[in-house]
């Protein structure tokens, strides 16, 4: 049997909601259904929960069906029972409670010996800065402790703008030492390409003269 | 009497002023070192002048000639190829190091032809060549000379070529100078 507490419940006014539902999911018995019908041949608020019912039914039919993740698991599986340290940490054995006991008096005792130390070790001097950062607390106002504050990040901020100039000015220097040497090496490659071409050339000139004189040696 | 003494006279001026090499073996030298470097082969060298030969009265002859091992204006540096890369450098220097040993085999054998070409030449006087290596600046230069130079009298490369002499002979008669 499907039980629900929905606001929708007190609808119909006939108050047969829960059993109109069984009816709209085929759970109710034979012969309460065929009373069922009868009376929703006569209550028109039950036809009406019904259609709406039967049109949720049919748009979670529409669903596709999906398979289980297989790594869900449930709290009662083994995966969630706590670790053998755990179990025997929380089981409240008299080993477990008096390792607990003996830790607690141990920070106990660190915290006293520590407090003690201190307050022997800044006795008076303390109490002359603390009157001096009190005093000091007291006479600063809002507005002075906001100028301070703005002064401090506009000094940050002039000092990050600073860090940020000199990172460029070196970036800048490298890539134009970069550039300087890369034209330079330009420059003298082409210089070299220049010397290779003029030395084929003469050679080019050289043989064509003596082909000429050849030539004018042949036609005398 | 007086005509044949003009003569002579004449005769032994001209011979005084005339070589005893005469430009026609040198151009034959000449052209046979042109002809060897230019040569179609599967790493050419790139011939940067033609060989000049001279001869200096008293030493001998000396040619010259200024050539790249390999030709390396295709890796230059351009507009269009701003870098040279490492592997570039490294095999080009490669190939240079393996060409400059077919280099100074053939400028042995050039010079032992040489010995026959120049007939006029005394035998104790010398048969000298040298060989001006050019290099980009990009280029590696570790164990390329700039310049070989190799010398060697005469008679010995007569005797060698006579002898039909290999490498190794002409090795130990041959000096030889890197620079």
């Amino acid at each position: 049997m499907l039980s629900t507490d929905s606001p929708s419940s007190s609808f119909p006014s006939c108050g047969r909601a829960e059993a109109l539902r069984d009816y709209a999911f085929d759970e109710l018995p034979a012969d309460e259904r065929l009373a069922m019908e009868q009376h929703l041949a006569a209550c028109g608020d039950c036809v009406l929960e019904l259609d709406r019912l039967r049109l949720t039914t049919a748009a979670l039919h529409t669903l596709p069906d999906r398979e289980i993740p297989q790594r869900f698991a449930f709290v009662s599986d083994r995966v969630f029972e706590p670790s053998p340290l755990r179990r025997f940490w929380n089981s409240g054995t008299l080993l477990g409670q008096n390792l607990l006991g003996f830790a607690s008096a141990c920070v106990l005792a660190a915290a006293l010996v520590v407090s003690a130390w201190h307050l022997s070790a800044v006795s008076r001097p303390a109490e002359g800065r603390t009157v001096v950062q009190s005093a000091s607390a007291a006479a600063a106002s809002p507005e002075q402790i906001n100028a301070a504050v703005a002064k401090a990040v506009a000094q940050v901020r002039v000092q990050i703008a600073e860090g940020d100039a000199q990172m460029i000015r070196a970036a800048i220097q490298t890539s134009e030492r970069k550039r300087d040497a890369e034209y330079r090496d330009q420059m003298v490659a082409i210089g070299e390409n220049f010397m290779v071409l003029q030395k084929r050339l003469n050679m080019t000139y050289a043989r064509l003269s003596s082909d000429e004189v050849a030539g004018s040696g042949a036609g005398q | 009497m007086k005509l044949l003494l003009a003569i002579t006279a004449a005769t032994l001026c001209f011979a005084a002023t005339e070589s005893r090499v005469s430009r026609a073996t040198i151009l034959a030298v000449e052209k046979s070192i042109n002809e060897k470097f230019a040569a179609y082969s599967a790493e050419p060298y790139s011939q940067l002048g033609y060989a000049r030969g001279t001869y200096l009265e008293g030493y001998g002859t000396l040619f010259t000639i200024e050539l790249d091992l390999i030709n390396t204006g295709p890796l230059n540096l351009s507009p269009f190829k701003p870098t040279i890369s490492a592997e570039e450098k490294a095999t080009t220097h490669e190939r240079k190091v393996k060409k400059l040993v077919e280099l100074k085999e053939s400028m042995r054998v050039l010079m032992m032809n040489a010995s026959g070409t120049l007939e006029g030449l005394p035998p104790n006087e010398r048969i000298s060549m040298e060989t001006i290596l050019f290099n980009y600046s990009w280029e590696e230069t570790r164990g390329l000379p700039h310049r070989v130079f190799m010398s060697a009298e005469r008679q010995k490369l007569l005797d060698a070529k006579a002898a039909r002499a290999g490498q190794p002979e002409l090795t130990a008669i041959i000096e030889e100078q890197e620079r």
